[in-house]
């Protein structure tokens, strides 16, 4: 038997009766996650550009 | 026999998953990998989770000492900080390094509070002794496969090794045992039941 072996019977071992459920539910809270990480990242990005112009206009508003 | 733990050490711990991922090039792939995870991208996430969730399960089983809550647990908070603090990588073996040091933080740090917690349990007189130890540097999930089918009889052993190794079916192995096709289904399962116990018991027991 190599590594690779003992590998493939591992993974056939360990998982225990309910592990395709939670492989699923797994998935899903990381694509969750992911999709919460992308939202964030947008209102991040906005709100710099948000802030940016309205200092701009600010600052042209009292020049 | 102790050649062959040494070398599935090596595969949890050190090796590569080349073979794991597509054939067209592992490192153009992870770099591909890791930068559709960086972008947010669904289908990168999906992918990773398919190549690296048994390992990193496997992986944080031993840390955690056989401990499957604690594992799940880790496993979680290893997703998520993998989406928060993504990391451009251009070979496996560097990446796998860093998903190690990432789930085993994850894991240390589940640890941490759930030992913040138990002081606080014990503060008001409740007793517990679970407590999360470091991470143990060599995961010996080899050894104790071995040792775990060393116990079994050396009939059980050949049908294991078939079934999941050689790959027969259920019909070859039952048409070799003289068993019905339902009697080596439930034979393997009790084996299956049996070796994970075996080895579950050994993590928490250390």
């Amino acid at each position: 038997m190599n590594h690779r072996d003992h590998e493939k019977l591992l993974k056939e071992i360990l998982p225990p009766e309910d592990m395709a459920d939670y492989r699923k539910s797994s998935l899903e809270y990381g694509l969750a996650g992911l999709r919460r990480e992308r939202r964030r990242r947008h209102i991040v990005r906005f709100s710099a550009v948000a802030v940016v112009l309205l200092g701009l206009s600010l600052g042209i508003l009292f020049s | 026999m102790q050649s062959t733990a040494t070398n599935l050490l090596t595969a949890l711990n050190r090796a590569p998953i080349v073979a794991e991922i597509p054939a067209n090039n592992s490192a153009a792939h992870i770099a591909t990998l890791t930068a559709g995870i960086r972008a947010g991208n669904e289908d990168a996430f999906r992918t990773f989770h398919q190549l690296y969730f048994d390992r990193l399960y496997q992986f944080l089983l031993v840390v955690a000492r056989g401990k499957e809550d604690e594992a799940r647990d880790a496993l979680q908070e290893t997703l998520l900080r993998v989406i928060r603090y993504p990391r451009k990588f251009d070979n496996e073996e560097a990446f796998w390094n860093w998903l190690k040091v990432v789930a085993r933080n994850a894991a240390r740090d589940a640890g941490r509070k759930r030992h913040r917690y138990l002081n606080l349990l014990q503060k008001f007189a409740l007793h517990s002794e679970t407590h999360f130890p470091n991470a143990p540097t060599n995961p010996s999930l080899g050894d104790l496969l071995e040792e775990s089918l060393e116990e079994l009889p050396a009939d059980d052993r050949q049908l294991i090794e078939a079934k999941y190794l050689e790959g027969a079916s259920v019909r070859e192995l039952a048409a070799n045992t003289g068993l019905t096709e339902k009697a080596v289904e439930s034979l393997l399962l009790r084996l299956r039941q049996r070796i994970r116990e075996f080895i579950l018991k050994k993590l928490r027991a250390k």
